[in-house]
């Protein structure tokens, strides 16, 4: 038996502890914003952050997720409450199909932590998400602007 | 951009790693609401609700996947309607469709068709940049009769003439006194008009033309968004399917037995090529279905089986064989000539000096970020479909070709945003191939498709290879000029510039079919924008002149030349110049460059609309390329949102490069072997310039479209700036590791 939490809340998983966790997040927990991709953790639409880090979870398997916690981008923000990138992505209206864009949310959250005032270079090296829109560049223009805001600025 | 800073409502406040910030402004759907993608509840025609506290919901019947329409259209209703779209709603409306009673041309036999209003065609269709262009005249009326009909309303009310009466942001104003719209909407939908409604002239546009957000923005950036593939109906099961990998190829035999075995697994169902006719294109791959509880179990039961593949006709097939029969269908010389005037061969022949010269590209998959996949649950008396394809009417009438005997009214159809359509779902095939199992087992059946069976079973962007032959008079103008395609399937840029630039000029054409082929981005333009820039800026290097001013040039002198196809009529040369100099412009065209840079532009028309993009680049000693810069420029007639345009702008000619960059379908025995992210590369942010500038036209000439405009001048434009660069002309996609294997010989 697999016991984790999710966005704060216990679970338990007793199938087969094979099975990737994106497919617990979106089967099992109904937690639909965690997208599927590539499963070969190429792409990064199944980001989550465990233990406050991103993992591609259709690359990891539920046995490795025991006595984790997980966040998932519906425990990034909300509505009510958007994290600092949440907000960016949407004033700089960085999304256009939509489907890669948790992925890209939650691992920008992540990589703001390690690199807080980040240059472009950076950005490059370690933000490795495909989106296929291309909204690459209002996607740098908003990465920038949550670094501001987690900084405390603008 | 954004319209936070408007709001006085907003509170701000630090928390412990992540600032903290109450948004009320964003459109957020109602958390778990299936009937958000269900009927839009109208009150006020097709498009409208308006509750009794004037709160306006605005219906769009184009999916979205992507291009922004689910903004755009509603802010052309809301324009005759005249609200403040700060405060108007939007969601996706059911397919309106009816049986083909020969109203509309272009449904040609098909059983259902898209219905209409007052003799319109409601457009619900994505794809072919043509959302706009076919809904712009028509929403505006709808928007404008609904305005009509509150301000009759009012007038009824208040015993007066409605010539007396205006509208201003949600309310009509007789004199001194306001009515809002919520009040009136019961009264509005049973009044009789006794006038046409007046439309507005663009002049007095008080929402087209502004910068819109994306009202989905709020959903997607916290997950609440749902596609297809989020999707579920009560008792359904999922299923994964073995297609068979090579080109129309065949099941031979196959074993369930240790796939039945897999816990979950339910079923095993064997699924037919559709259409049996192997010479036909195909549809649905010929297979082996695994039915689950879950997706995982069935992709583990799909692990399990074991099928002997009939290899089929292509068994033989890669990249080489194709272009060894390229070779052979050249050498046979059976070309379609599709457009000639002058006398090319003589004026080449008499030419000051020539250039011939072939650029190669490859198969493109699509790639579509959400693979294909549909929900079908097929009931003796009902259908239900829960699908991300974009064109309403082709999910009914494609099933229908599986799903025979059902009538219209019997389909419970609901469209979902697209994670990324680009021309490949148009075609129905994961709701088909869930509609025949669904039909086999008696329950509601969800399809996935994997990432490799999406780049294994794609309708590829088609490879090509285009041969050309320029000739330059002593003046350095290009006055023959003859452009030979060899496709893998039957497109050609008959009209495309220099087509009619050019006094003595042959367009031919020749195919040689192999992979199933359909619509990409830009579909034909796409390769075409690639071959004729590419050889245009040759041509212009030959003739010593600079690249931009030799496309101007040919521009004035020409003036405005024939461009017929379904968008389009004539291409204005004032109108390319235009956008070639702001390229040029705002990418600093002319300045002095470091050592390394380079830079390059190029123009194309797609689809009615004019664009173009301007690259510097860098290529150091060892080859390694950057793209330091870009600006892309277009004029799709009057912009809608204007943010959204830029959008289009920068998306096309990011996905240019991307494609130019590393893409290729590569093939053995008739089947794509790269066929995940690992192998099919596509760019991250990491190879996409820092700067990239995008400007939209803004004019009040009728609307085109712009969703795939900008991409065919992207690529041209970078191979274009890497021989400025570095004095390597890239003749074959993808640009790869071409530059690191010139610098070394």
């Amino acid at each position: 038996m697999v016991k984790f939490t999710v966005n704060g809340e216990a679970h338990t998983f007793e199938g087969d502890e094979d099975m990737p966790l994106l497919w617990y997040l979106r089967e099992d927990a109904k937690l639909t914003g965690t997208k599927f991709g590539c499963g070969i953790a190429q792409c990064g639409a199944c980001t989550v952050h465990m233990g406050g880090i991103a993992q591609r979870s259709c690359s990891v398997p539920m046995a490795a997720v025991d006595g984790e916690d997980i966040v998932t981008i519906e425990g990034l923000g909300d509505q009510d409450r958007l994290h600092a990138v949440q907000r960016a992505w949407v004033e700089e209206d960085v999304a256009q199909c939509g489907f890669c864009q948790s992925g890209q949310i939650m691992a920008v959250a992540s990589f703001l932590k390690d690199f807080p005032n980040p240059t472009d270079d950076d950005i490059d090296e370690n933000h490795t998400n495909l989106c296929r829109c291309a909204s690459y560049a209002r996607m740098r223009i908003a990465i920038h602007k949550a670094a501001a805001y987690l900084r405390g600025e603008a | 951009m954004g319209n936070l800073d408007r709001r006085q409502f907003l509170k701000v406040t630090a928390a412990a790693g992540a600032l903290v910030i109450s948004s009320p402004s964003f459109s957020f759907a109602q958390n778990g609401s299936k009937d958000r993608y269900r009927n839009l509840d109208t009150n006020l025609g097709f498009y409208l609700k308006i509750d009794t506290n004037n709160m306006v919901t605005i219906g769009y019947s184009v999916p979205d996947d992507g291009t922004g329409v689910n903004t755009a259209l509603p802010m052309l209703v809301a324009e005759e309607l005249d609200v403040d779209f700060d405060n108007v709603s939007v969601e996706k409306l059911p397919p309106l469709y009816k049986e083909n009673d020969g109203s509309n041309p272009r449904g040609g036999d098909a059983p259902y068709i898209n219905q209409t209003y007052k003799g319109h065609p409601i457009h619900q269709s994505t794809g072919g940049s043509q959302s706009i262009r076919r809904s712009y005249e028509m929403l505006r009326m709808a928007g404008a009769e609904a305005r009509e009909r509150l301000k009759q309303a009012a007038a009824d009310d208040l015993g007066v003439n409605i010539s007396s009466l205006n509208t201003d942001n949600g309310y009509v104003i007789s004199g001194n006194q306001k009515m809002s719209y919520g009040s009136l909407v019961e009264k509005a939908a049973i009044v009789t008009l006794t006038a046409e409604p007046k439309l507005k002239s663009p002049d007095e546009y008080k929402i087209i033309g502004t910068d819109q957000p994306q009202k989905v923005a709020g959903d997607i950036a916290i997950g609440a968004q749902k596609y297809a593939m989020d999707m579920e109906l009560p008792g359904m099961l999922n299923a994964v399917i073995a297609r068979c990998p090579h080109a129309d190829g065949l099941v031979k035999s196959y074993d369930d037995t240790e796939a039945l075995k897999v816990p979950g697994v339910r079923h095993v169902v064997r699924v037919n090529r559709i259409p049996e006719d192997i010479s036909e294109q195909k549809y649905i791959a010929d297979g082996v279905a695994v039915i689950a509880d879950s997706h995982w179990a069935a992709l583990k039961g799909r692990e399990a089986l074991e099928i002997e593949w009939d290899k089929g006709r292509w068994a033989d097939v890669d990249n080489a064989w194709i272009d060894r029969n390229f070779d052979k269908v050249i050498a046979e010389g059976k070309t379609n000539v599709r457009l000639e005037h002058g006398d090319f061969d003589k004026a080449f022949a008499e030419a000051e000096k020539t250039l011939e010269v072939a650029y190669d590209q490859p198969y493109w998959a699509h790639a579509t970020m959400e693979t294909p996949c549909g929900i079908v649950d097929v009931k003796s008396d009902k259908v239900t479909v829960i699908a991300g394809n974009q064109t309403a009417v082709r999910v009914m009438n494609d099933l229908m070709r599986v799903l025979p005997g059902y009538t219209h009214d019997q389909f419970d159809v609901t469209l979902m945003r697209i994670g990324s359509g680009f021309g490949r779902k148009f075609i129905v095939d994961a709701c088909t191939e869930a509609a025949v199992l669904s039909k086999a087992v008696g329950k509601p059946i969800k399809v996935i498709w994997t990432r490799e069976d999406d780049l294994e079973q794609d309708f590829y962007n088609p490879k090509g290879r285009h041969m050309f032959k320029g000739g330059l008079d002593k003046n350095g103008k290009l006055v023959a000029a003859n452009y030979f395609h060899c496709s893998t399937d039957n497109d050609f840029a008959t009209h495309a510039f220099p087509a009619h630039h050019v006094p003595n000029y042959r367009g031919e054409v020749i195919d040689s079919k192999v992979l199933p082929s359909g619509p990409w981005r830009g579909p034909t333009e796409n390769v075409a924008g690639y071959a004729m820039q590419s050889f245009v800026d040759e041509m212009a290097h030959l003739a010593g002149k600079d690249p931009l001013q030799f496309r101007i040039d040919m521009f004035k002198d020409a003036g405005d030349t024939p461009a017929p196809g379904f968008s389009s009529d004539i291409m204005e040369a004032d109108r390319f110049i235009n956008v070639l100099q702001i390229a040029a412009k705002n990418l600093g065209w002319g300045k002095e460059l470091p050592k390394g840079h380079g830079m390059g532009i190029a123009s194309f028309m797609t689809f009615g609309g004019y664009a173009a993009c301007a690259v510097e680049v860098k290529v150091d000693s060892d080859g390694s390329l950057t793209i330091i810069n870009a600006s892309g420029a277009a004029d799709p007639g009057i912009a809608i949102n204007p943010q959204g345009c830029r959008a289009q702008i920068e998306s096309g000619t990011l996905d240019g490069f991307s494609a130019a960059l590393g893409q290729a379908i590569e093939l053995e025995e008739g089947r794509v072997i790269n066929n995940n992210f690992d192998t099919y590369q596509m760019a991250r942010i990491g190879t996409s310039p820092h700067m990239l500038t995008s400007e939209v036209v803004r004019n009040h000439i009728d609307p085109k479209g712009l969703g795939e405009m900008s991409l065919p001048p992207a690529i041209p434009a970078l191979c274009n700036a890497i021989f400025d660069a570095c004095g390597v002309r890239i003749r074959k996609l993808p640009i790869a590791d071409q530059l690191e294997k010139a610098m070394k010989a």
